[in-house]
């Protein structure tokens, strides 16, 4: 069922573009050489340039624009091999040139796409219009003084990609799935870290709405500083509410700009009259038209990873995993990496066994300490071992959980070896029956009462006292064979 | 074309300028003549001709992403308003602005 | 007895070399020129000490017997426009009335580097918007020449490198920087009789120069020879990797070209003249450019007539992207991160918009405030096509003729400006005051090189008229070979000591 909102005169829907700004991952700024780092004290990372003192002039960082053309490959867009970069003219404290360089009237990448799912769980093909490469602002800061804001300049002029969508997206948890599917993109290619916290992602929603059926597009309002992929949805279900009440009482709507409130959940207008929006843009003077060459453009291409659609196809194909796993694994390259690299490592090479014990093992550790894989406590190796050792039958699927627990909290121990860990804590499974037959009489004389239902038919039981033996052997026993011997006795 | 006066206004507040009436009245004037003058080039055909915008032929030249730090914060704080009218640690270390209302 | 603000850079530098007389010796002559002549109102700010110790580095190296730099001990005054680290920089306006600098423009450290001795800073045009230097905010520069019909009064030195022009031309110091977007260099250095050359766009770099419309300024040099002017040039050129428009590529010798074709043939050079450019000028500056022809012809150029029949729209075009460009360059006068900032009679502004728009409007002059009008309206919604897009077209067709000119001929000759230097109280419109510009913009608009050097005196007036020689784009070497040769036969004294009329 497509996303329709019913309202008291009829049946609406909504109408809803993206503009995502992304921080592009870069040692130093667009058109500075100043670090581009995140964290500085305030106006320590400032050039001349980025304070735009007279005379200072722009020169373009080359890897910032491979970061660009990497994206748009990223997005199966047109990658243009010459592009522009124009000034975008407004008076504000946080932008010292008075006016941004950014790419109005020739963009590098233009007609891509991004395929998400929508709410029907179909795959939906989401338009991009362009991707365009451009500077950042600086940073007000208010709280500090009763009558002065204070300027820090330390993020003016690091590189964003503006990735501009056609308007595609019909619902809240489209828009989600479309947040979530670039956001995953961009980490992939690590052309951004995606970190909404931090602001290194944001987006500006352009929504309006209309009747179910019509064709032209309603009022369109810009919601800006929507800073998170929850945001993005909140913020939507209120403005799409807002604009049908508003037209149901026949009022009529604005086109204008809404900031996003996250405290409330609301929108509201901008009061600006002094900033009626007309931005003059013209080509900067300063720098020359972007000319890429076919070798750059190879030389990007030949960097390109497996993008996640693409990964996730590959691990159900090579490793017999279900969609779900794969889709688990795949969210991150580096978990898809660490997962193929510890399968490549293993003697079994079981994939299903190994992303299992990622998946229910590795990752509770790792999420409980909000750590990435590449923060892992066990390395691909010991992952590789512990999986193997666990086909082997050296040790139990019980004791390869108490290993996972045992890294954990002992980091003085995690550059051993696995092998070494089961021997020293002695921790190999015991198959001698000998052993464990004993074991199984002392549970049964301590559990007389169970051994008699048992035996009088509820096998139900067989499980239960399975887990007492393993208990009892301290997670050593071999499970098959207790199982075995439990049944034979049970028989006798 | 001639401009009204709320086009001079206009234009003035996009430039953050002022003008008393006076004033205003006189730019009104030079700003329609002036634009009136360069409205001679509507006359050139200009079909299939690429705009010009610098004389350069060749490509923008592209650096390396390499962090250098030609400047140090005092340099980039040193003329500013604010920063010698007191010695507050606020105005060493940032740019100070009559308070921004959103 | 030698006069030694009245030597050329040549004489100078041979004399230095001989121990004739000291840099020291040599500055302190030019420092006194400099207080004698203090109404011509050139200098901003004067750099005395700091010449001295320039020029006692110099005689150091003198002594230890050490070869001399290009312009070793050479006094030279630079534009205001121009940042000098630790000097106070304003470009003529109020609203830097207080900018020191912390970093050194490519060109002012490349005078450095070789050896050269700073007088100081000198006045232009408020951000060189002007050509009459009458729009600076530290009062008006005069031209050291007067007018015989009107001998009471005062001239401009043309602008907007005026400070430049008089102060070279009056003998306050041996060489200036200058800079040219529609003219600057070229209109002042006609109308004070000394030789100004604006190189190819791309050929110095702009960086550290305070901007005025980016795709036009062109960093230039002063001198009151061609020679002079060329090793000033030769100074400040090159590659510059902190300029993205800057050219990439070796920097002939000139200095050494003139030195070696100083024989007085112009024989296989063409020359085009360009009829567009002979229409409605005075009489008398036309027997005068007809005299240089004449010269030129004796020593074996061969003269093509030509057309650059867009010329006429020239003017229009450099109206409107160079107040559109600076009304972006300017934006960052702000008064938020440096320069002036609204006092506000003492009150707390209203708003941060409240502070722009009364800083702004105090710290800018009437001219710069009008072309920041005109460039905010030409690229305002509705206008950007009408106006700056068709601007930018007509300026590739312009680009286009001299390129096509150039094809058969090495060296285009016209008129500098209309006419000699204007007074001061002259009434004009602005339009009036635009058209001063009218045979230098082209070439700006176009980036190629042009040079102006006195063509000979007004008849009537006996002010010095300028002509100007224009190269294809990195063709200096053409129009300072012609103009060294042509010089030679210009019967013109720009000794400092024989100008006052
Ligand atoms: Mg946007
Ligand atoms: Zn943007």
């Amino acid at each position: 069922m497509p996303y329709v909102i019913k309202g008291n005169t009829a049946d609406w829907e909504a109408v809803i573009g993206l503009e995502v700004h992304c921080q592009v991952i870069s040692k130093s700024k667009l058109f500075s050489s100043s670090s581009a780092e995140f964290g500085a004290q305030p106006n320590e990372h400032v050039s001349l340039v980025d304070a735009a003192m007279p005379g200072m002039l722009p020169v373009l960082n080359e890897f910032c624009i491979r970061q660009a053309v990497k994206t748009g490959f990223g997005l199966n867009a047109k990658i243009n091999k010459l592009s522009r970069f124009d000034r975008k003219s407004y008076f504000y404290a946080d932008l010292p040139s008075g006016y941004q360089i950014t790419q109005q009237y020739a963009p590098i990448v233009t007609d891509g796409y991004l395929d998400i799912l929508d709410d029907d769980g179909n795959t939906k093909r989401i338009r991009i219009n362009r991707l365009h490469v451009e500077q950042d602002a600086g940073k007000s800061v208010h709280d500090m003084d009763p009558d002065k804001s204070f300027i820090d300049l330390n993020r003016a002029g690091v590189a964003l990609m503006e990735i501009v969508s056609e308007p595609d997206l019909s619902s809240p948890f489209e828009v989600s799935e479309y947040l979530k599917k670039m956001r995953q993109l961009v980490r992939y290619l690590k052309t951004c870290d995606g970190n909404m916290d931090e602001g290194s992602m944001r987006c500006d929603l352009n929504v309006s709405v209309r009747k179910v059926g019509e064709t032209k597009f309603g009022t369109r309002v810009e919601v800006k500083n929507v800073n998170s992929v929850k945001y993005a949805a909140t913020a939507l279900e209120y403005e799409i509410k807002r604009q049908i009440n508003a037209l149901e009482n026949g009022e009529e709507l604005v086109q204008e700009t809404r900031l996003f409130n996250p405290n409330t959940g609301e929108t509201r207008s901008m009061r600006s009259k002094e900033n009626a929006n007309d931005y003059r843009y013209f080509p900067d003077p300063d720098l020359l038209p972007v000319v890429l060459s076919d070798e750059l453009l190879q030389e990007v291409k030949n960097e390109m990873p497996m993008l996640p659609d693409e990964r996730k196809a590959f691990l159900i194909d090579n490793y017999s995993l279900s969609a779900y796993d794969a889709d688990v694994l795949s969210l991150e390259k580096e978990v898809a990496d660490f997962f193929e690299k510890s399968v490549s490592l293993s003697k079994h090479k079981n994939g299903k066994h190994i992303c299992n014990l990622m998946t229910s093992e590795l990752f509770a550790y790792l999420n409980k300490d909000n750590l990435t894989i590449e923060q892992s406590f066990v390395s691909e190796q010991q992952l590789a071992d512990i999986a193997d050792n666990v086909l082997d039958n050296v040790i139990s699927g019980k004791i390869a959980k108490d290993l996972f627990k045992l890294l954990y909290e002992n980091p003085d121990i995690r550059t051993d070896k696995i092998s070494d860990i089961i021997e020293k804590q002695g921790l190999k499974q015991v198959s001698d029956t000998g052993a464990i037959e004993k074991c199984i009489d002392d549970v049964i004389a301590n559990n007389t009462d169970n051994w008699n239902q048992l035996k009088s038919g509820k096998d139900k039981l067989i499980g239960w006292f399975v887990g007492q033996v393993m208990k009892e052997m301290k997670g050593k026993g071999n499970p098959s064979i207790i199982n075995e011997l439990i049944i034979k006795k049970v028989k006798e | 074309m001639s401009f009204s006066k709320d086009d001079v206004k206009n234009v003035a507040m996009l430039a953050r300028l002022s003008f008393d009436d006076d004033k205003l009245q006189k730019m009104q004037t030079e700003l329609s003549a002036i634009i009136d003058w360069a409205d001679a080039l509507q006359s050139v055909n200009t079909d299939d001709v690429e705009p010009l915008f610098n004389v350069s032929d060749k490509n923008a030249p592209m650096r390396e992403d390499k962090v250098v730090m030609m400047n140090n914060r005092n340099d980039v704080l040193q003329n500013a308003p604010d920063s010698d009218d007191n010695d507050d640690i606020l105005n060493r270390q940032f740019f100070a602005v009559p308070k921004m209302i959103e | 007895m030698t006069i030694l603000t009245d030597l050329t850079m040549l004489e100078v530098k041979k004399s230095l070399e001989n121990k004739d007389f000291s840099a020291v010796e040599l500055t302190n002559a030019y420092i006194d020129n400099i207080k004698k002549h203090k109404d011509l109102n050139c200098f901003i700010t004067e750099t005395f000490d700091r010449a001295i110790d320039d020029a006692k580095a110099t005689d150091d190296r003198i002594s230890k017997g050490e070869s001399l730099k290009l312009l070793d001990g050479i006094p030279i005054a630079m534009k205001d426009l121009f940042c000098t680290k630790g000097i106070l920089t304003t470009a003529s306006s109020k609203i830097l009335g207080n900018f020191i600098p912390t970093y050194e423009s490519t060109v002012s450290q490349k005078l450095i580097d070789v050896g050269s001795v700073l007088l100081g800073k000198v006045a232009l045009d408020e951000f060189a918007m002007g050509g009459s230097t009458k729009t600076s905010y530290y009062g008006i520069v005069k031209n050291p020449y007067k007018d015989k019909t009107r001998p009471d009064k005062i001239l401009v030195p043309g602008g907007s490198s005026g400070g430049s022009s008089s102060a070279v031309a009056a003998g306050l110091a041996l060489g200036a920087t200058a800079t040219d977007t529609g003219g600057s260099v070229r209109q002042p250095s006609a109308f004070t009789g000394i030789v100004g050359i604006k190189p190819t766009y791309g050929r110095v770099s702009r960086w550290g120069c305070v901007a005025f419309a980016s795709s036009l300024d062109t960093c230039s040099v002063m001198g009151r020879n061609v020679i002079d002017a060329a090793l000033m040039l030769q100074a400040v050129s090159g590659y510059d990797e902190k300029d993205s428009t800057s050219f990439k590529s070796d920097v002939p010798n000139w200095f050494d070209d003139l030195q070696k074709n100083s024989d007085q043939s112009l024989k296989g050079i063409k020359i085009g003249l360009p009829k567009e450019y002979f229409e409605n000028i005075s009489e008398e500056l036309m027997n005068v450019i007809q005299a240089r022809i004449n010269d030129m012809k004796n020593l074996g150029a061969e003269f093509i007539d030509i057309s650059l029949p867009s010329t006429k729209y020239a003017l229009p075009v450099y109206y409107i992207i160079a107040p559109a460009e600076a009304s972006a360059n300017l934006a960052r006068y702000d008064g938020v991160r440096f320069g002036f900032r609204s006092l506000n009679d003492n009150k707390e502004f209203e708003s941060l918009n409240d502070m722009y728009i009364k800083t702004r409007t105090e710290g800018f002059g009437e001219e710069v405030k009008r072309r920041l009008m005109i460039g905010t309206a030409v690229l305002s919604s509705g206008m950007y096509d009408h106006y700056f897009l068709k601007a930018a077209k007509v300026r590739r067709i312009i680009s286009n003729e001299f390129a096509d000119a150039f094809s058969k001929v090495d060296v285009i000759m016209t008129p500098t400006a209309t006419g000699g230097a204007f007074a001061v109280d002259d009434v004009m419109s602005p339009i009036d005051m635009y058209m001063n510009d009218v045979f230098t913009v082209a070439s700006n608009l176009a980036g190629v090189p042009a040079i102006s050097i006195p063509a000979g005196n007004d008849s009537k007036t006996g002010l010095p008229f300028g002509m100007q020689l224009i190269g294809k784009m990195f063709d200096e070497s053409s129009i300072l070979r012609t103009a060294n040769i042509v010089e030679k036969t210009v019967a013109f004294d720009n000794r400092p000591s024989k100008l006052f009329c």
